[in-house]
């Protein structure tokens, strides 16, 4: 029933927890994943420390770098398993936007996610990013602990 | 890898989708299924309490509310049954659904919760229902939460 599994990651390693399930389960079920991260977008004014310091083409090309890192953990998660497995990255500043974006562009049946991410439980009891994927996929959400 | 799927249910439309879909499953990767329903019980009202304006028996309205409830766990062994699907049942009495469902996934060591994102409650697009934020917050196991509502369909067999 579930054919593609998008798997969303923040790099965090409660992300790559679920991401090794995640390819466990389509595995298991015969299904392909699709890995999917999002750069956050460059701002002049911010808190986060890499982009005071970093130029709007530095920060591209660091996140990038990030991008591919993490993407990578996944590749080489379902290569590992021996399975059919694809990537994508956008920017944006609202991941759960960016998310259930791509997983209809890319027609997943099923979105894969940790139960919170880098940010930690920001919010009062599932991450925020999740909880706002939760709140506003159409797509079924399996999440992980 | 999800061999043993606990499905609560509240019987509102909102947890077909969870049903249909858990029963799918279990039927295409030679899963089980244990369906569970909690049944609220009798609210005490000091306002009530005494008046006489309502004589509601407390006892009997436990004991109807349970019916309903052994009625939703039917329902889900009766489809489960017609796909040859493995289903366990448990009915339970409490304030609080989402500690049974937390401890219900334990007792049968159920690896997966498959549920609606909201129940009978109400749907509140901007919220997750509240039930099942408890049980994203309580369980360590993972949970494939469903939206309710569109495109509800029996499985096909």
């Amino acid at each position: 029933m579930f054919k593609h599994l998008l798997v969303p990651t923040d790099g965090s390693p409660i992300s790559e927890r679920a991401i090794k399930s995640s390819v466990q389960l389509a595995k298991e079920i015969g299904a392909k994943v699709t890995g999917f991260h999002v750069i956050p977008e460059f701002h002049v004014f911010t808190y986060q420390i890499e982009m005071l310091e970093d130029t709007r083409e530095r920060f591209a090309e660091d996140a990038k770098a990030h991008a591919s890192r993490f993407l990578a953990v996944i590749e080489g998660a379902a290569s590992e398993a021996g399975v059919s497995c694809d990537t994508a990255y956008a920017t944006s500043d609202h991941p759960y936007e960016a998310i259930i974006e791509i997983a209809k562009e890319k027609g997943c049946d099923l979105i894969a996610m940790a139960s919170h991410g880098r940010k930690g439980v920001e919010g009062l009891l599932v991450g925020s990013e999740t909880q706002k994927v939760l709140t506003h996929s159409l797509i079924p959400v399996l999440v992980f602990h | 890898m999800f061999k043993k799927i606990l499905v609560p249910t509240d019987g509102s439309p909102l947890s077909d989708k969870a049903i249909y879909a858990a029963i799918e499953f279990a039927r295409a990767n030679a899963s089980e299924i244990v369906a569970l329903s909690v049944a609220e019980p009798y609210v005490y009202s000091m306002w009530l309490e005494g008046s006489g304006a309502i004589a509601l028996d407390s006892k009997a309205y436990d004991e109807s509310m349970q019916e309903l409830a052994q009625r939703h766990v039917q329902k889900v062994a009766t489809l489960a049954g017609d796909s040859n699907v493995a289903c366990k049942t448990r009915v339970a009495l409490s304030f609080s659904p989402y500690e049974e469902i937390v401890q219900t996934a334990k007792d049968f060591n159920c690896d997966v919760i498959f549920m609606a994102s909201h129940g009978r409650k109400g749907l509140n697009k901007l919220f997750v229902g509240s039930e099942t934020q408890k049980v994203l917050a309580h369980t360590t196991i993972p949970v494939l939460v469903f939206r309710g509502g569109m495109e509800d369909r029996p499985p096909t067999t």
